[in-house]
């Protein structure tokens, strides 16, 4: 209530549910506030549990591509069939007998 | 996954323990959204009732309409506490699909009226009898509650910006396009607290509150 004596009654009544509305009004706005601050945090939250997912995504995507560009650098991949054979048949073949091992022998 | 019971939402409003209160929020906002669909059309418009009903809970708990008595979770009715039926969530749902209809039921009237008049829903099945064990002041609160929660929301957010936040009407003006002019704007804002003056004044005289 209002300490003016001129105030009308009807007035001072006003005034003290108008101290009501107002509380009120202010409740509620802080409680929906308080809800935007959740929704916010929770946003943040689901930004930061997708964030190893791309970065992952990405990785394996940067890898992908990596592999296309040395595929594409590489002169031939006739490489790959003309040596591997050789290299095959070389690993067949017996090693060379050295000049110690034969003088050990004798 | 829900981690918390119907009881924990109760005593968290109660105590005030904001960290349970989000989580119950984020869970019961996932449901909203998971369920809510088929209900409401607009996304926008849903998350606002949403918000509605929430606040609406806290109140009927904060004011002990909705309390944990013996264990289980109870509310007031014809001067009883009773447990209720539903869980907090099918309540919730219950109370924005009535926001929804009388959203939609305001919006038709507002179609049905082209100038600048505030409507309000006028919602009195809302209101309880008063319990015998409920102070004064507590109904009073409630009546106010109700009244403002009961306002259009462009009625309440003129009026939040206006006394809440002390915004200017200049301010108010830019932040809704709504309003054309400043005269306008303030006949808004005169007429929504007029409304919400005579509905609580109107409702205390009905429940025989003093002032």
């Amino acid at each position: 209530m209002t300490d003016n004596p001129n105030q009308h009654p009807d007035e001072e009544r006003i005034d003290a549910v108008d101290h009501i509305i107002f509380r009120e009004l202010g409740e509620q706005a802080r409680l929906k506030q308080k809800m935007q601050e959740w929704e916010e945090r929770k946003r943040q939250q689901r930004r930061l549990r997708l964030l190893p997912v791309v970065s992952n995504i990405a990785s394996v995507a940067a890898l992908f591509v990596m592999g296309l560009f040395l595929q594409a650098m590489l002169p031939d991949t006739k490489v790959a069939t003309d040596i591997l054979p050789q290299i095959e048949q070389h690993e067949d073949t017996p090693p060379a007998q050295t000049t110690d091992s034969l003088s050990i022998a004798e | 996954m829900r981690t918390w019971t119907d009881i924990d939402m109760v005593n968290a409003i109660l105590r005030n323990d904001e960290r349970l209160m989000e989580r119950c929020y984020t869970d019961c906002r996932h449901y909203f959204v998971q369920h809510a669909g088929a209900i409401f059309v607009d996304e926008a418009c849903a998350h606002d009732i949403f918000q509605d009903a929430i606040i609406h809970l806290w109140r009927e708990i904060q004011t002990r309409r909705i309390e944990v008595f013996e264990g289980r979770v109870c509310r007031w009715a014809d001067s009883q506490l009773i447990p209720m039926r539903s869980s907090i969530m099918t309540f919730l749902m219950a109370v924005a699909k009535r926001k929804n209809w009388e959203q939609v039921r305001q919006q038709q009237r507002w179609q049905l009226t082209d100038n600048d008049r505030v409507l309000e829903t006028l919602d009195n099945h809302r209101y309880d009898a008063p319990q015998e064990d409920i102070s004064e002041t507590e109904m009073r609160e409630r009546v106010v509650t109700d009244a403002v929660l009961a306002m259009t929301e462009r009625c309440r957010q003129i009026l939040t910006l206006f006394y809440y936040e002390h915004r200017s009407l200049d301010e108010i003006l830019a932040l809704r396009p709504e309003n054309s002019t400043k005269m306008g704007l303030k006949t808004s804002k005169y007429k929504c607290m007029q409304r919400l003056r005579q509905r609580v004044h109107d409702r205390f005289k009905q429940l025989n509150i003093s002032l």
